[in-house]
């Protein structure tokens, strides 16, 4: 069966996006952007709720990603992209599709299905759904060395308690601490 | 001067909730540690409640394992001061009521010559976080998604940048992120 990952970035405190989604607080360096772009060469398939897909969108595909981030913006440009949403008609961005429904029965359906890995990226709502359901399996929580006091806490609406097993930590030179999990057995 | 320290146990998703984490030896030995590097820890009424009953009950009676029982002596034995407007009165031994001016009494302390200050409340370390005056966090990274619980640093008004100096892993895939102010 295929993989359902997590890859996300989160202040010390537990909040993936400020107010108004602000990231403005993330610390990528040169280390944390090659990491991003060998993620991106694994050539998964990126997973999106319509919020994040929204502002993904916004970005990568112009000029100014281009040159700030050559390489991560053609990765991402490339990738085969999905969005689960219920108002989100059609995905405009190049290789994307929208999966409406219900997302949870969507995603069991796709996991039996053969194919490459999934990494869900941003997208708290549904990462806290298939969170939920057991779907996931492993987590990739990027901490950024800040606090900030108000935003949305990823895992947001969480009713049970997840018990994870630490597979993998790793430092980068800015301060950030990549910390992996796999659901505990 | 002496430095100001805030370690706290946290879930993966920033809850400081003490029910779910892994009180393990190694996490009590971790924290003995820390607070034979102190001289005083501080606390709010709520920590107080919390503490006071379990620990020093370990403390007199030495019902845990051996780790466990050091750390409860070591906490016992330390001077401790509690900030509370509502508390009537202290019973814990080496332990401090005050009322009020936590920002005067922590510039005071940090200016008097000792070991480190440790800071065991959420809502004191905020307020200590907004005046600039912790110096070093130790977040303990528990490998659990809470969901719910107590937000750390919640209604924090200005973001705080913090510079990481030390990671450490304990065998429960606790992991122990050390920083300090930047």
């Amino acid at each position: 069966m295929r993989k359902l990952n997590v890859f996300n970035f989160v202040t010390l405190n537990g909040f993936f996006e400020g107010p108004n989604h602000d990231i403005s607080w993330h610390r990528h360096g040169g280390e944390e952007n090659k990491y991003s772009d060998d993620s991106l060469q694994a050539e998964n398939i990126l997973l999106f709720g319509r919020k994040t897909y929204e502002m993904m969108y916004s970005f990568w595909p112009t000029p100014m990603a281009a040159e700030m981030f050559p390489e991560t913006s053609k990765g991402m440009n490339k990738s085969e992209k999905i969005v689960f949403s219920n108002s989100l008609k059609k995905a405009e961005w190049n290789n994307s599709k929208v999966i409406g429904g219900n997302s949870v029965e969507e995603m069991k359906r796709l996991k039996k299905t053969k194919g490459k890995d999934m990494v869900i990226l941003g997208s708290g709502s549904i990462v806290s759904l298939f969170a939920e359901a057991g779907l996931i399996d492993n987590f990739e929580i990027m901490i950024d060395p800040i606090v900030i006091g108000n935003g949305t806490p990823i895992f947001n609406g969480i009713q049970n308690k997840l018990d994870l097993k630490l597979t993998d930590t790793r430092t980068f030179k800015t301060g950030v601490v990549l910390l992996s999990y796999k659901p505990l057995e | 001067m002496r430095k100001v320290i805030f370690a706290i146990n946290v879930t993966i998703d920033g809850y400081a909730d003490h029910t779910s984490v892994i009180a393990d030896d190694e996490l009590h030995g971790y924290f003995t540690g820390l607070l034979q590097n102190t001289d005083v820890e501080i606390f709010g009424r709520n920590t107080y409640n919390l503490m006071y009953p379990y620990w020093h009950n370990v403390a007199m009676n030495q019902s845990e394992t051996e780790v466990t029982n050091e750390f409860a002596r070591t906490f016992d034995s330390i001077p401790k001061i509690v900030f509370s407007t509502t508390l009537k009165s202290i019973e814990w031994n080496n332990t401090t009521l005050l009322r009020s001016n936590l920002q005067e009494e922590i510039v005071k302390l940090k200016q008097q010559p000792g070991k480190g200050i440790s800071i065991g409340s959420i809502s004191i370390a905020s307020q200590l976080t907004q005046l600039g005056l912790i110096d070093e966090y130790h977040f303990v990274v528990h490998p659990i998604v809470a969901g719910k619980e107590r937000r750390l640093f919640e209604r924090l008004e200005n973001s705080s940048q913090l510079e990481l100096i030390e990671t450490q892993k304990l065998s429960s895939g606790v992991v122990i992120l050390q920083y300090k102010k930047m």
